[in-house]
């Protein structure tokens, strides 16, 4: 009888920390993540979805450094793992010294429930107005996602592009 | 026996380390009724976890 008794206060304590696995592993997968993939020259740099989450991260500090002239390209991938589909507008714009320097996509995607949705853009450095005067100079990439908000740090550099390429 | 109990000891802790670090790991991922959800939960296991050791006889 004691034993039954016991083991009533047992089953519960169990049940809970199984529901708890349970609420990290469905909860967890499900949501919308998104990721963010930069080609500058011949390197490829990837921000995983879960970099957003961490500590509150605004901003995207790994340099991503092109060299001025140079296209750099980006792949922004919305995955939509919820029973719903997903819509929303999605604007990039550039911006240096909190000034808009150009608007680069304006889009709505739509994402069908648990599937990826993918958008491309291309910054060509060599449209941007003349090279600031720095040996680096800092533009900003904002992703906007709604009401959610996207900054990467994009480096470009002036003094690889006077490097003399040997001839053959 | 005394170093048994040691071993044991040392068993819970890293356990429950373990599962401290995945808890902090994996936290964020949860939405914020899931975030609810798990302390209740959490709160609930402990609450029958102490009744049935109090049952027990400790």
């Amino acid at each position: 009888m004691a034993a039954r008794l016991r083991n009533l206060f047992l089953y519960p304590a169990l049940a809970c920390f199984f529901g708890i696995i349970a609420i990290f592993v469905v909860d967890g997968y499900m949501g919308i993540y998104d990721t963010v993939y930069i080609t500058a020259g011949e390197q490829e740099q990837v921000i995983e979805a879960d970099f957003w989450l961490r500590d509150y991260n605004d901003y995207y500090y790994e340099p991503t450094v092109a060299n001025w002239g140079e296209k750099v390209f980006f792949r922004y991938e919305v995955d939509n793992r919820q029973f719903q589909s997903y819509s929303d507008d999605i604007e990039v714009s550039l911006w240096r010294s909190q000034q808009k320097v150009l608007d680069l996509l304006s889009e709505e995607m739509q994402v069908a429930s648990f599937d990826k949705g993918q958008l491309e853009w291309v910054v060509d450095t060599g449209e941007l107005d003349t090279m600031p005067p720095e040996e680096f100079a800092e533009y900003t990439v904002i992703i906007k996602r709604g009401e959610i908000e996207r900054k990467i740090i994009l480096f470009l550099n002036r003094s690889s592009s006077n490097i003399a390429v040997p001839s053959k | 026996m005394r170093l048994v109990y040691i071993l044991y000891g040392f068993g819970i802790l890293f356990s429950i380390a373990g599962i401290g670090y995945l808890a902090a790991e994996y936290v964020r991922y949860l939405s914020e009724a899931g975030k609810l959800l798990s302390l209740l939960l959490t709160a609930a296991m402990f609450a029958f976890l102490g009744k049935y050791f109090e049952k027990l006889g400790w």
